[in-house]
This record gives structure tokens, C-alpha cells and sequence, in this order.
């Protein structure tokens, strides 16, 4: 499906990235951890195409990205960290506004699907600058998804929001991971990496320590933590994990 | 699609961008009582010593009072001596002991003594004026003098009928006219200098204004919203022209807007060129200085860079007003307030 070959990055002659070969199966959660300045983030928006890599070459279905990359952006929805919505414009006019830019068709059902599980509905008339962080959040996860993507990419979706957002979110995600939609997620809370994912990536220094599924990460956890002991968090969340 | 977005966005903080587009006209407004209080200060002051006061001078004073282009201040001879040597006054003149007598018949020379001091500019003006109210009251004392001689009416009466050739309007006027600095030819009226720098204060502000506008690029940027964009359109062209056009619509609006304020001093005719053209040389204008933001990755130094060279651009303007040598002025013509100045409109002598 998506094919990472031989991919560094460097921000300003620092090597932010280097992943050597890294496949993502279709239907998969993949939990991504890692301590700050792992290079998670960077990893999703070379993915969803938002920045280049400075070497090597990202494959979607055995084509290079330059190739398809209107194929990919159709086929990815990217949902940031930073809540990248109008604060001026209410829920309903958000969800016109980034509709009618959409290049693809809208699912309704989908839709209809997805406010109801966030349950935006209730807010509908609210202004995001009116809405608490959880709803902001909710709602940015929303607009993300607005052309029901196949490959859904979440940097750190449950990020400083209230435990019932956060229920609504994780649910939202195993709707998608249960109809099998390709999931992508940062993350460090440890009870939402068990819940949602079946595949793991751990990141530490711009490089993929491991990459695999629950079995094979719990078989290799004393080996990636004597790899790399040093961040505490890490540690923490693989040894409960 | 984007402008009705932008539009929404205005609507949401209406008062602050109401605010922003109507600032200037706000400004004019205030500051347009002092502007007519300035024009009334510009009346050349003249100090008057009516050492006679009999009928002739007594009218003389009466009709230079009623006179908008000077200032007449009555007072002693000491008092005028003071104050043309300070400055409180262009000039000075006296109307002589039997200056009445000396009008009756028909002798006008030494009847009137000038006094001046090395600081009076335009006090010859004066003089022209005071000299036209003379001559008004010699002439026709002088013709009353003879029809009353051969007795056909008396003196009161033939001064009365000689009097009525001056009103309502005098026999002749001389009419002053600015011409049109760019087409000298051209009879057409044409607008104060002082008038040319308050459109171009407008255009500044609204040039500004863009300025301003500008960084939501960088906002939206940062927030995620023009990656958000770059994926869902695959390209930002519709992103860019959208903003552009809006920028362009809020300050043209506002230069519109705040020249309405013009209204009030110069006529329609004259006031249609200055706008249009106004409105064709922001436009250039912004679109330039928004294609070269963009281009430079939305550089807040470039915004900073333009801002300069908006500031530069007027007071450039201003320069070529005063008539300072700019070495041929060819550096001027990079700036668009003198592209402004140098408006074509006015030599087709002004939009009827």
C-alpha cells in the first residue's frame, strides 16, 4: 500500500529522519511512540505528502508519490497536531467551508457517521474560538477526515482533552479501524495504544527502533529498551505495554 | 468561495474592520472644522489706522472688512508701528487726516501711506485691494463731482447713481486660476496641492492597511490551515488569488471610502479623476507587494521592507510637491505615490 525505501530527512543539515525500508499494511493500526524529537511527526506528514524527504522515496500501490500524488492526497486524510481550522467560522460553516474546497465527492453517510459518534451536532451553531480544547479537537479531526480517506494519519489526536472527548475520539477510531480503514496515530497514553492498535512503531533519534505487530513488539521489548534506555517515557510505556 | 469566507470573517469582528476601513474618513471629519479654521487663518492679517474717520475712510473700513482675502485689524498708530515690526501682520496702512476731503476732490495721491517690514510677503496683494476700494470710491466721487458741477443732480445723488455701476457685481474682476501643472494649456480646473496630499495620506493608509492583511498568511500557515488546504485542493493557486482579491476589495473600499470625505471640499469632476486613479495605482500597487510576499515564502522582513518603502514612496511624493531636486527625478518614478501624483486623468482636464 504505502512504501518507505531508503528515506532521510534533514532539517537545515540536521538529519532529522532515516528510516531504511518501512511498509504500512492496509487495514492496520499502527500506534506510534516515541520520546519528543523522535521524528513521529515528521514521519506522518512525509506520508500524508506534506513535506518532501530529502533522500530516498515514498511508493503508494508500487508508484513513486510524485507520480500519484493526487491519488495519495485523496486517499490520506492528515489530521495535526494544531487545531488548523477558521476560529471565526461556527461547526456547520467549518464543515461547508472545508466540504466545498474537498476535491472528492462527500459521503454522507459518512458523514452523518461521524458527527454523531463526536457528537458535533450539539455545538453546530458554535464558533471554534466558543468551543472548549475537546470540541476543537473533535472537530479538527472531523474536517481531517471530511473526504472519508482510506489512510487516516492522527499526530496525537486525545492531546489535552477531557476524558469524555477523548472516549468519543478513541470510539470514532475503532469505528474506522473496525471498517478497515488504515490507521496512523501518535501517541503516549498507553490504555489508547492498547485499545486501538495492532501494529506498533517505536521511534527514538530520528530512527525506527522497531516496527511490527503486539506479538513480535512483546517479544523484542527487553531488546529495543537495552537499544535505548535512555528516555524514561519510552521505557515506561513499552514495559506496560 | 475564499472571499466569502474573508467576508464572513470581517462580519465576525465588524466593528474592528469597520473601524479600519472608515479611520480615515473618521480622521477627516475631525480634523475637517481645523482645516476650515486654517483656510480662514490664511486671510493675510493687515493692521488700519483711520486717523480721518469721516464718511470716505469710515466706508473704505467697512468694505475692506467685509473683504474674505484679508484680515483687517483697526487700532492706533503706535499699536500698527508694534505690530509690523513683530510680525502680527503682513503690513500696515494708514488712512490720512483729510483723506475724505482729499477723495471729494478727486486728489488721491499721499492719501493713503503704507508701512511694511523686511518679514511682509504678501502684503502687496493687500495693497492691490486697498487700491481697488480707493479707486471705487474716487471714481465715483469724481464722476459725482461733475454731473453735480453742471447742476444736473446734486453731488449725493449723482455718487448714489455712479455707485450702483459697482453692484450687484463689479463692472470688472479679476479672476485668479490654478492651472494644470501636467497640461498647462488646459483651462480646466484642478485640484490644491494640499488637497493632492490628503488623497495621498488615503492611499497610504490604505496601501498600509494591505500591509496588514498580509500576515494572516502567516498565520494560517502556522495553525495548519494551508497545509490543511494544500491537500484537500492539491494546489494553493485558488488559496492565494482568493486572499489576494480580498486584500484588494478591503483596500479599495477603504481609499474609496475615505475620499467621500474630499467631497465636502472640491467638486465631483475634480474629485472622480483622483479617485479612479487612485484606486488603478493601489491596485498595481498591492497586487506587486502581495505577488512578492508570496514569492518570498511569506518573509515578515519583506513585510517590513515594503512597509519602509510605502512610508518612502510618500514621502517621496511629498519631495516632488516641494520641488526638491531629485537629481531628474528619475528615482522618483519607483514609488507609487508619484506615480499617483503624475495622474493622466487630470490632463484630459477632469471626468465631467
Amino acid at each position: 500500500m504505502i512504501e518507505l525505501v531508503q528515506i532521510e530527512k534533514y532539517y537545515k543539515r540536521k538529519q532529522v529522519l532515516a528510516i531504511p525500508s518501512f511498509s504500512i499494511e492496509s487495514g492496520a493500526a499502527y500506534g506510534i511512540l516515541g520520546p519528543n524529537g523522535a521524528g513521529k511527526s515528521t514521519l506522518l506528514k512525509l506520508i500524508a505528502s506534506i513535506e518532501k524527504p530529502t533522500k530516498g522515496t515514498l511508493y503508494f500501490n508500487g508508484q513513486p508519490y510524485r507520480h500519484v500524488l493526487k491519488q495519495v492526497r485523496q486517499s490520506i486524510g492528515y489530521i495535526p497536531q494544531d487545531i488548523a481550522l477558521y476560529p471565526e467560522l461556527t461547526v456547520t460553516q467549518q464543515m461547508d467551508f472545508w466540504l466545498r474546497l474537498s476535491w472528492k465527492q462527500a459521503d454522507q453517510n459518512f458523514l452523518k457517521k461521524m458527527k454523531r459518534t463526536l457528537r458535533l451536532d450539539e455545538v453546530a451553531h458554535k464558533r471554534l474560538n466558543e468551543l472548549s480544547g475537546g470540541w476543537q479537537r473533535k472537530l479538527n479531526l472531523c474536517i481531517g477526515m471530511i473526504h472519508n480517506p482510506n489512510i487516516c494519519l492522527f499526530d496525537e489526536p486525545t492531546v489535552g482533552v477531557d476524558i469524555a472527548a477523548k472516549e468519543d475520539i478513541i470510539e470514532w477510531l475503532s469505528t474506522l479501524h473496525n471498517e478497515g480503514k488504515t490507521l496512523l496515530y501518535i501517541s503516549h497514553d498507553r490504555y489508547e495504544l492498547e485499545r486501538l492498535s495492532d501494529h506498533y512503531v517505536v521511534m527514538a533519534n530520528g530512527t525506527m527502533l522497531f516496527h511490527g505487530d503486539k506479538s513480535l513488539l512483546q517479544r523484542n521489548k527487553d531488546t529495543i529498551l537495552q537499544h535505548d534506555s535512555s528516555h524514561q517515557e519510552l521505557t515506561k510505556i513499552l514495559s506496560h505495554l | 468561495m475564499y472571499l466569502s469566507l474573508h467576508l464572513r470573517k470581517w462580519k465576525t469582528k465588524s466593528v474592528r474592520s469597520l473601524l479600519a476601513i472608515t479611520f480615515p474618513l473618521i480622521c477627516f471629519f475631525l480634523v475637517y472644522p481645523f482645516m476650515q479654521t486654517t483656510v480662514q487663518d490664511t486671510a493675510v492679517p493687515i493692521a488700519l489706522v483711520d486717523e480721518d474717520q469721516q464718511e470716505f475712510s469710515e466706508l473704505m473700513v467697512e468694505r475692506l472688512y467685509q473683504e474674505e482675502r484679508i484680515r483687517i485689524q483697526l487700532m492706533t498708530l503706535e499699536e500698527m508701528n508694534h505690530v509690523v515690526q513683530t510680525g502680527e501682520v503682513e503690513a500696515g496702512f494708514v488712512l490720512e487726516k483729510g483723506f475724505t476731503e482729499s477723495v471729494h476732490n478727486g486728489q488721491i495721491n499721499d492719501s493713503i501711506r503704507w508701512i511694511r517690514s523686511e518679514r511682509s510677503t504678501f502684503d502687496p496683494f493687500a495693497k492691490e485691494l486697498i487700491g481697488a476700494e480707493l479707486m471705487r470710491i474716487v471714481l465715483s466721487s469724481k464722476a459725482a463731482n461733475v454731473v453735480s458741477g453742471e447742476g444736473v443732480a446734486t453731488w449725493e445723488e449723482a455718487y448714489r447713481y455712479a455707485e450702483s455701476f459697482w453692484q450687484p457685481t463689479p463692472l470688472f474682476e479679476m479672476e485668479f486660476e490654478q492651472r494644470n501643472q501636467n497640461n498647462p494649456s488646459s483651462s480646466s480646473p484642478v485640484i490644491q496641492i494640499s488637497e493632492q496630499i490628503i488623497f495621498a495620506l488615503f492611499l497610504l493608509y490604505a496601501w498600509g492597511l494591505g500591509l496588514v492583511l498580509f500576515p494572516s498568511i502567516i498565520r494560517e500557515k502556522n495553525s495548519g490551515i494551508v497545509q490543511r488546504i494544500k491537500l484537500m485542493q492539491h494546489h494553493l493557486f485558488y488559496y492565494y488569488a482568493g486572499k489576494w482579491l480580498s486584500i484588494l476589495i478591503a483596500v479599495i473600499v477603504t481609499y474609496i471610502l475615505s475620499s467621500f470625505g474630499m467631497l465636502l471640499v472640491i467638486p465631483t469632476s475634480l474629485w472622480l479623476p483622483w479617485v479612479i486613479w487612485g484606486v488603478c495605482v493601489l491596485a498595481v500597487t498591492v497586487t506587486i507587494c502581495y505577488g512578492l510576499f508570496v514569492l518570498c515564502r511569506h518573509s515578515k522582513n519583506v513585510l517590513v521592507v515594503i512597509g519602509l518603502y510605502s512610508l518612502g514612496s510618500f514621502i517621496m511624493y511629498m519631495m516632488v510637491l516641494s520641488s526638491i531636486d531629485l537629481g531628474g527625478m528619475e528615482v522618483a518614478s519607483f514609488f507609487p505615490h508619484v506615480w499617483f501624483g503624475n495622474n493622466p486623468l487630470t490632463y484630459l482636464g477632469g471626468i465631467e
